[in-house]
């Protein structure tokens, strides 16, 4: 008995020698995600890689298909050799795992598996599946001992789910602190319904899963669970799994919903990058009037709209009731592109004079401090590329040089003083062009009347990226000042947030695109019911017509759509497009702040007020409202950081985050360090990174 | 081999004949309280009770078309962007090749693979139907 204890004295004294006094117990802050193919393969990879890239989250895919899992991969001394969490200087390579799968076959061997276990058991790193049947995995040899198991039970199979949230009380600070628990999400893609067994079975390491649904069907089976994996006698769990048993993919509402907790969980809330959700409204053309949609006719027949100064205080009543109404929108304020030759007496005789007479101008004057403000061009002018010859027909007048160009930029900065309408220098820095003219080419052809033969006017385009845009713009709005471009989301080549270096502007920087989102909101609109003749002569009439099948159009319209339907279906688009967490505005006309009723409605209302009411179904986290200039200032930080090679390790014994970076980065987002800005529960710092490596304070936020 | 947990069925434990998730007690508290709701009350606070029941109903119809209405939008949504995506016809092939793989393995683990067939076979649907 003497000799066994004295036995096991020693063996005592022999592992605290072997052990380091001081093992580092760190991560590198970046994202494991193990697919089971390349993007054109993998739908769970295609849907979370934009995901990563848009909150800035770096990360390293691991094709289970065509590559082996080794340990070295997942933690490697400097020599490069595979090491533990416990040995000195020995750092995990990610904090987190994200599976596009949840078996990985064939690809996944369950060598590999036992290995991706052990080093998330290690390193204490969290693992989120995305989709996939439930599986519980033994292996084909004796003792065909369990190597994966996420403790549930198949029950049934569905597509359309009205999915209740039933987050544990212990999770309520942790994870989807955003979602409107109180609705049900609804599931529009093939899910299989689970039971949790909770059971004492347990893997091959001893640990039982032990399951607690996040999200369960009408029939209380589980959708989305955590997996904690115990073991007896241990209150922590072993390993913690985020399972998705719903089929996600990029383009299901849904999924959008449930993206950012697959990154959250599986990183512990602590990770380079961040999310934010945006919504700003454009309206453009301020100043001026537009055509309007004869519904009698199916096209425009010479009626115009000009907003009225009654019009502008509606909707300083209509923004403060949105505000009142829906508290995500915070201090909303609609944004408007503005055409100063309109504000102006003459716009042809210099010096300008504000016409403070013309009641629209008043009404901006007096109200301009609930608005914002951005460069629209003094006269809406086109700034496409001239035709070859230049004697050739054309739809539109065309600029031969850019300083006439510039004038256009210029004179429209002068409105702005002017009517000395608030951040002027902000926004001298930014432009939409009229029509996002200068981007593309339309050749000459943007009036239907004028092309009865084309059925679509924009088929002879020549896009932005096969040199369609005009470089006398780019040459003129470098020497304007200008940094920040509008681009427009529905064309090609423009639904990317990019500098412009393809094209020669004789400055030293280049512009930087925005793009914006349009919306079936027509500029020639003031009332739904125009809206609703118009979409249905776009997207059916016209169609049967030609003897074509609208349901094959791109608005899917089977049948003519009522107002509500539309409103619908657009409040739901730009619900998608807030939930993928960029930053682009969505753009409209000043028709559409017509009032059209007594009790003052507007289709740009009725809009935000759809989408509004939609978001707050699903989520309760606040919509940021940015400044065009601010989106940009943003934009070009968030391109600058993801251009560069950022390093982060989160040392969970000190609780802090060392940070470097291959070049500057004055603006970097990190998601779970102390002191940063409060949002959704979490806190974001906002830090500047560079060579020298920087250490702070880690915050999970856990108890906000 | 059988793993042992693939076979448990959640839908399979309840016996035929039964509603689902309502155990034979429960059906019979169920019922009872139906019947007590029923025809208790008379007069004028059984006429309140019907008109509340009546307004009721009428909201719950309502909350219950705008809810089929928002899911109908949703449903299109999805659909229209789905078709957006030049890639999804390949990665739906690659999922019905990949469940097709896990019904494989469930066979090997003496677990009935029909649930992820049928996954296979709607993925291999939606792939050819772009």
């Amino acid at each position: 008995m003497k000799r066994k204890l004295l036995a096991a004295i020693a063996m005592l004294f022999t592992i605290i020698a072997i052990a380091p006094a001081h093992a580092d117990n760190a991560v590198k802050l970046r994202t494991l995600v193990i697919a089971t193919g390349e993007m054109a393969e993998d739908l769970g990879l295609a849907y979370i890689k934009p995901v990563l890239d848009e909150m800035g989250v770096p990360y390293v895919v691991l094709n289970a298909r065509t590559q082996d899992l080794t340990s070295a991969f997942l933690a490697a001394s400097s020599q490069g050799m595979a090491c533990k969490a416990e040995e000195a200087g020995c750092i995990g390579n990610y904090n987190g795992v994200i599976l596009t799968d949840a078996d990985l076959v064939p690809g996944f061997t369950p060598a590999e598996w036992d290995m991706l276990h052990d080093y998330e058991k290690n390193f204490r790193v969290r693992e989120a599946v995305l989709s996939g049947w439930p599986v519980t995995y033994a292996d084909p040899k004796a003792p065909h001992s369990i190597y994966l198991d996420y403790g549930l039970a198949y029950s049934s199979s569905g597509y359309n789910h009205d999915a209740r949230w039933t987050i544990p009380g212990r999770y309520s600070k942790e994870i989807f602190e955003y979602v409107n628990r109180n609705n049900p999400l609804p599931i529009t893609s093939l899910a299989f319904a689970t039971r949790p067994r909770n059971d004492m079975k347990h893997l091959k390491d001893g640990s039982i899963p032990y399951v607690e649904p996040l999200l369960r069907t009408g029939q209380d089976e589980a959708l989305l669970s955590i997996v904690r994996y115990m073991k007896p006698g241990q209150s922590a769990p072993v390993r913690e799994v985020l399972i998705s048993t719903i089929t996600n993919a990029s383009f299901l509402m849904h999924s959008k919903v449930l993206a950012y907790e697959f990154v959250n969980w599986a990183t512990q809330g602590v990770f380079i990058g961040a999310r934010f959700i945006h919504l700003a409204a454009h309206v453009d053309d301020l100043f001026r009037t537009n055509s309007q949609w004869n519904p009698a006719l199916d096209k425009e027949n010479g009626d115009t709209y000009r907003l009225t100064g009654a019009d502008i205080t509606n909707a300083v009543d209509k923004q403060a009731a949105l505000r009142a109404s829906h508290p995500t929108a915070g201090n909303f304020k609609l944004d408007f592109a503005f055409n100063g030759a309109g504000a102006v007496v003459n716009p042809r005789v210099m010096p300008l004079a504000a016409n403070l007479k013309d009641n629209l101008v008043a009404a901006i004057v007096s109200n301009k401090m609930h608005f914002r403000f951005i460069n629209h061009t003094f006269t809406h002018a086109d700034m496409d590329k001239s035709p070859v010859p230049a004697d050739a027909p054309c739809d539109y007048h065309t600029f031969t040089n850019a300083e006439a160009i510039r004038a256009e930029i210029v004179a429209n900065q002068n409105v702005w003083a002017l009517l000395d309408l608030p951040e002027r220098n902000e926004n001298n820095r930014v432009l939409v062009t009229g029509a996002h003219s200068g981007l593309k080419d339309q050749k000459c052809t943007d009036n239907p009347a004028l092309h009865p033969d084309m059925f679509n006017l924009q088929a002879d385009d020549i896009a932005f990226d096969a040199g369609g845009a005009n470089p006398l713009l780019l040459q003129a709005a470098a020497t304007a000042g200008v940094a920040y471009l509008a681009a427009d989301t529905s064309q090609k080549a423009q639904n990317i947030e990019q500098y412009i270096t393809q094209y020669e502007d004789g400055s030293k920087t280049d512009r930087l695109m925005l793009p914006r989102w349009p919306t079936n909101i027509f500029y020639n609109v003031a009332n739904p019911s125009q809206l609703e003749d118009e979409y249905n002569y776009l997207y059916y009439q016209k169609f049967i017509s030609a003897g074509e099948d609208p349901c094959k159009a791109p608005a899917m319209a089977c049948s003519p759509r009522s107002y509500r339907e539309i409103l619908a279906i657009e409040a739901d688009i730009a619900v998608r497009h807030m939930l993928s967490f960029n930053r682009w505005p969505h753009f409209f006309h000043q028709s559409n702040l017509a009032q059209y009723d007594k009790n003052g409605s507007t289709l740009q209302f009725d809009w935000l007020d759809a989408v509004f009411t939609e978001y707050e179904r699903l989520f309760n986290l606040p919509v940021k409202n940015l400044p065009y200039y601010k989106i940009g200032d943003y934009t070009a930080e968030s391109l600058n950081a993801r251009s560069a090679k950022i390093d982060g390790v989160w040392n969970r014994t000190t609780n802090r985050a060392i940070l470097s970076a291959n070049k500057a980065v004055p603006h970097l987002r990190v998601t779970g360090l102390s002191r940063g800005e409060v949002y959704g529960g979490q806190l974001i710092g906002n830090i500047s990174v560079g060579t020298k490596a920087t250490s702070y304070k880690v915050d999970r936020g856990l108890t906000r | 081999m059988n793993v042992g947990n693939c076979q448990v069925f959640a839908s399979s434990q309840d016996k035929p004949g039964r509603i689902p998730g309502i155990s034979g007690s429960r059906l019979g508290i169920l019922l009872s309280l139906l019947f007590l709701f029923s025809f208790s009350g008379t007069g004028s606070a059984a006429d309140l009770a019907n008109t509340t029941a009546e307004k009721t109903d009428e909201t719950t119809r309502k909350e219950q078309a705008e809810d089929q209405n928002r899911k109908k939008t949703l449903q299109l949504n999805d659909f229209k962007l789905r078709g957006h995506e030049s890639l999804f016809p390949e990665q739906a092939k690659s999922l019905a090749k990949g469940y097709r793989e896990t019904a494989k393995m469930l066979g090997e683990q003496g677990c009935d693979p029909k649930p992820v067939l049928d996954a296979a076979a709607y993925f291999e649907k939606q792939s050819e139907a772009f």
